[in-house]
């Protein structure tokens, strides 16, 4: 039944791609991170969905009149580097060639869709569209085991979904708390109240699910989040006693099991797991060291005969730390590609936070922002325990990061040209009537209307007005202030 | 229970997709699910109650 549901909504969705291929972005997005035709339990668990969307998305990108543009900017020239990087490393990786190919084209399809996933990122609508895509993706799971732990009181851990990126407990403990902004960012966004309670609920089950998974990882990310949560908020002190009354319901559900396991991080490098990271990073590192430029390539450290040159002794496993997975995969020049994708979005989030300061409808590139730097933290931190080094969510989230800061830009130079636009002493506001961010919001100001002014005596709505005085008293806050005509 | 759950998942995403499919340039639409006030901010679209005037709260 579900096998037949999701053939029927991918037979719907599919033939559009090529005269919308944005929806082709939505589509790939949804499919790779929830994987949730891994739990039709049917014959449309095993068929290429995602390589049907990218060959169809392809096409509605020659075919299709929607808007696209490859923007060049820091991000996209990074993943293309990225790209290239990956492709030089696996060409001379020490792992067998078959299982390093496959590697490189799961990775490869990743990195490559992110170039059509900005190209197609054009306006705010898109944007919006992608970002519910992602949290209804990761959310199905961080709600799905929140209430899991809450009925189960805590005796469960929670899992990813089979054959994913997230499929591990820690991964998806990683991937909830990088979610858990967006998710705050959506439910700032909507003005539907029922959307925004809904979020809120859908927030505090994902804080379950996150402390439902036993991931020791994801309590030392969930407390960064916390406390960069609480640094980027506006409202400091009711922000500040939501956290806490949270983690604490959260942690008391948790039974004493859970309790020992957390204890553990005291004096984690006597553990047999804290032992094994360490021996598995100081062999991923000696690779890098040893292969300076390229690294042992894809699956170097899953490899006995390449941990027996580099690392005798060592178990082959998977190098659980983002940092010294990808310097031991791939080389210094690599890492420092890979590394600077995020960098880069870290310098976005400022940019925008200070370009759109001034134009009071770029308040939701601004609340991204603030977001988009808890999400940072939160994969940084986690991920210094895990291998997600090439989370297609991720990266996802950057390329939208980097999409927000080309419109911030775009609307910011139409500011600037209205500004001088409506210098001439015929269109321009009189000295004094000119409110903060009212020109700079790249509305028109319609020659003899005056914005915010409202029509006294019985005047027209909306309509032209005689030259009066600015408003004596500011707009309330929730009202559009710069909608001229509109007010009244 | 976990059938309603996949299909809401598939269907919470079926809705994105149609609601990125509308044209916005357009007014919005009275049928909620597809008006664009789901990215919109509150303050910036729906005054508070004290600021529209409550009812029976007399205006200044």
């Amino acid at each position: 039944m579900r096998s037949v549901l999701f053939l029927c909504e991918m037979l719907a969705l599919l033939p559009i791609v090529v005269a919308r291929p944005f929806v082709g972005v939505l589509i790939f997005s949804f499919i790779s991170f929830s994987n949730l035709h891994r739990f039709t339990w049917g014959f449309t668990t095993s068929l290429p969905w995602v390589y049907a969307t990218v060959i169809l998305t392809l096409i509605g990108c020659v075919v299709a009149r929607e808007p696209k543009r490859l923007p060049i900017n820091a991000t996209t020239v990074l993943v293309l580097m990225f790209l290239i990087g990956i492709t030089l490393t696996s060409m001379v990786a020490l792992a067998p060639f078959d299982r390093v190919m496959t590697k490189w084209e799961a990775v490869a399809k990743v990195f490559f869709f992110l170039l059509v996933t900005a190209a197609l990122l054009t306006d705010r609508y898109r944007i919006h569209a992608l970002l519910w895509v992602m949290v209804i993706s990761l959310g199905y799971y961080g709600v799905k085991g929140g209430g899991f732990t809450l009925l189960t009181g805590g005796g469960g851990r929670v899992m990813g979904p089979p054959s994913s990126m997230i499929a591990d407990n820690n991964h998806l403990a990683a991937g909830l708390l990088v979610t858990l902004p967006i998710i705050n960012y959506l439910r700032m966004q909507s003005a539907h109240r029922i959307v925004r309670i809904g979020l809120l609920a859908g927030m505090i089950l994902t804080l379950f699910g996150v402390i439902g998974s036993y991931s020791r990882g994801a309590l030392i990310g969930l407390t960064a989040v916390a406390f960069v949560l609480w640094l980027r908020s506006s409202n400091k002190a009711v922000t500040g006693v939501v956290i806490v009354v949270a983690v604490i319901a959260a942690v008391s559900v948790m039974p004493q099991e859970w309790k020992d396991r957390m204890w553990t991080l005291q004096d984690a490098q006597q553990t047999d797991s804290g032992q094994s990271r360490l021996a598995i990073w100081h062999a991923a590192w000696n690779m890098a060291v040893h292969r300076p430029l390229v690294g042992a390539g894809f699956l170097g450290t899953y490899t006995q005969s390449v941990i027996d040159e580099y690392a005798p002794g060592t178990v082959p496993r998977a190098v659980h730390s983002i940092w010294f997975e990808t310097l031991g995969e791939n080389g210094f020049p690599t890492f420092f590609v890979w590394l600077a994708i995020s960098g880069v979005a870290v310098l976005n989030t400022f940019a925008i936070q200070r370009e759109s300061k001034r134009i009071p409808e770029l308040q939701w590139c601004r609340d991204l922002a603030r977001m988009a730097q808890v999400s940072i933290v939160a994969y940084m931190t986690a991920g210094t325990f895990l291998s997600l080094s090439y989370w297609d969510f991720y990266f996802t989230f950057l390329v939208v990061i980097a999409a927000t800061r080309v419109l911030v830009r775009e609307e910011v130079r139409k500011s600037r040209a209205a500004l001088s636009d409506d210098s001439g002493w015929r269109r321009g506001p009189l000295p004094g009537m000119l409110q903060p961010g009212l020109a700079l919001a790249g509305r028109p100001i319609v020659a003899g209307q005056i914005p915010g002014a409202r029509p006294q005596g019985g005047g027209v709505r909306g309509g032209a007005v005689a030259v009066r005085q600015a408003p004596s008293r500011p707009a309330a806050p929730g009202r559009p202030t710069t909608r001229t005509g509109r007010d009244g | 229970m976990d059938s309603i759950w996949f299909l809401m998942g598939c269907g919470g995403f079926f809705w994105v997709v149609l609601w990125s499919l509308r044209d916005f340039s357009k007014p919005t639409k009275r049928f909620w699910p597809f008006d664009a006030r789901w990215m919109e901010r509150p303050t910036e679209s729906e005054p508070r109650r004290w600021q529209r005037g409550a009812p029976g709260r007399k205006r200044g």
